[in-house]
């Protein structure tokens, strides 16, 4: 069998460990509240890796900009000294920052005028959405010590299940507390934690839950033989 | 006038007709697209038995003429429908979605997958119809401005040829080796597990949740149901038309391709000796009738 199959592995690869790096399964909606020109910086493990602008503008109809920071750092390695990504939304609408390929850890600044942005540190308002892929139990904490248990199950066949998948967990980050102080998920429903405060927050897999692999028993099954004869004798 | 007659029994016509069949090889490759799923082949194919009866109504019948593939090489390709994740509502109103995660693909590029399967030998259809005996007149251009004794000597004589002009053909499919169920068995989950190989243990459900209309997609292409029979025939036969090139071959083979029988002329009534030399006649009108019991081939000569 021949393929060209590039499978997007990195979604399953890349284990958010905080808001401090956008991976792969994470995605920052950040608001642009004031009219303007945003210049943004994406910074790939400590290196410069592409910029875009944000024409914040009241005749935009976008609610939102999808910036792919993954794309952006490609193109530009790809196409050097092309002209910068350019995106227009309206005030009020969100940059929405993600990695949709690679195992990149990325930060963003944006800048305008009358702001100083950075991915490093959320601001109020912000979202920080997470797909959380491995089942287990994942401890979300905030600067102040809030803190969120996630129980992330595996998904299964149920239609309940499947439906889940359209539908985000939500979670606030408060001075003091998460609300709720813990949620349960299913393996790539998403979480988001709207941020009420100004802070960053780690993300640990406390426990990795152990997932009864249907796959790979159906493969081992299949081709397992044990020789009688030994079988025999150990019983 | 003088007139030569040859007569020749059913089975010395059998003989004629298989030696004919044994020199017929042909090659092909063809390939076709049905939505996602495309398919191509690369094929040998020979002839092998056949049964000859004259009949009564001056035709010949040929039947159980094996058509054997070897080799056959079929390749089935499927062009991966984009798979995305995302694209959910964060942020719901009364009016709308206000918000949306971003749609993430799972493939890069314009994926697509194809699977080799060798049938080489594996397969066997049979070749019946009915022909008429056409006699063709062959002017020879390697002959050119040659006597009539120097074109013999140099075998660069015009001759009559006797072809078979197929009346009809049919081509069935008559057999399917046990063993092209097995290796068309087990296709669709060997390509799906291949699929998912690079996932780890705990991911697998999920990304055969993600996968779950490319998994759909390939089991459709692949579903033979119950009767691998009928799968290789509607795809060889009915996609891809190697039945009816085959049938096209044979049929252009016995007509004008393959003579079966062949007069030199003019035709050599004596051989030389010593300082004559031989004595070549004129072939003129030759004409055939055939019966159930032999075909007799009548000319003037001289």
């Amino acid at each position: 069998m021949k393929s060209n199959l590039q499978v997007n592995t990195s979604l399953f690869k890349a284990e958010p460990t905080g808001s401090n790096y956008l991976v792969s399964g994470m995605v920052v909606y950040h608001p642009l509240l004031e009219p303007g020109v945003y210049q943004g910086t994406i910074t790939k493990d400590e290196t410069a890796a592409g910029d875009f602008t944000i024409v914040c503008e009241s005749a935009s109809a976008e609610t939102q900009a999808n910036i792919d920071l993954y794309l952006i750092d490609t193109s530009l390695a790809a196409n050097a000294g092309q002209q910068p990504f350019s995106f227009t939304i309206r005030p009020g609408g969100y940059a929405v920052l993600y990695s949709s390929f690679g195992e990149g850890k990325y930060t963003v600044a944006l800048r305008s005028e009358k702001t100083d942005y950075s991915t490093a540190k959320l601001q109020k308002g912000d979202l920080l959405m997470l797909l959380l892929m491995k089942p287990g139990t994942y401890q979300v904490e905030g600067n102040n010590h809030q803190t969120c248990s996630v129980y992330t199950r595996e998904l299964t066949n149920s239609p309940e299940d499947i439906e889940a998948l359209n539908q985000t967990v939500n979670v606030v980050l408060g001075e003091q507390v998460f609300d709720p102080a813990e949620v349960n998920l299913i393996q790539g429903q998403g979480l988001v934690i709207h941020f009420d405060v100004n802070g960053e927050v780690n993300i640990d897999l406390i426990e990795a839950k152990a997932v009864q692999d249907s796959f790979v028993q159906e493969i081992r099954t299949k081709h397992a033989w044990e020789n009688p004869k030994y079988k025999y004798k150990q019983s | 006038m003088a007139h030569l007659t040859l007569a020749t029994n059913e089975r010395a016509f059998n003989k004629i007709v298989e030696r004919a069949t044994e020199v017929f090889a042909i090659s092909h490759s063809d390939s076709g697209s049905f939505g996602p799923f495309s398919a191509s082949y690369s094929a040998g194919v020979r002839l092998e038995g056949g049964k000859v009866d004259l009949q009564s109504d001056g035709s010949i019948k040929i039947s159980e003429l094996d058509v054997i593939y070897d080799p056959l090489q079929v390749t089935l390709g499927l062009d991966i429908p984009t798979v995305s994740i995302g694209g959910f509502c964060i942020i719901p109103t009364p009016f709308g979605c206000a918000l949306r995660a971003p749609k993430i693909t799972l493939f890069a590029g314009n994926p697509d997958i194809s699977v080799p399967i060798n049938l080489s030998g594996l397969i066997r259809s049979e070749i019946s119809g009915a022909f008429k005996l056409l006699p063709k007149y062959f002017i020879n251009p390697a002959k050119g401005t040659l006597s009539d004794h120097d074109a013999h000597d140099a075998n660069k004589a015009n001759e009559w040829q006797l072809y078979l002009d197929p009346v009809w053909i049919d081509i069935d499919l008559i057999d399917v080796a046990d063993t092209v169920g097995s290796i068309l068995d087990g296709l669709a989950d060997s390509i799906i597990n291949n699929f998912l190989s690079w996932a780890p243990g705990w991911a697998r459900g999920i990304v055969r949740r993600i996968l779950s209309p490319v998994i759909s997609l390939i089991r459709s292409a692949l579903d033979f149901a119950d009767d691998v029979d009928e799968w290789i025939s509607n795809l060889l036969g009915v996609s891809l038309g190697l039945f009816d090139f085959v049938v096209q071959m044979v049929a252009e083979f016995f007509a004008s391709r393959n003579s079966i029988f062949k007069v030199e002329d003019p035709f050599k009534m004596l051989d030389g000796s010593g300082t004559l030399i031989p004595i070549l006649v004129p072939v003129r009108d030759l004409s055939i009738a055939v019966n159930e019991n032999e075909m007799v081939i009548s000319t003037n000569i001289g």
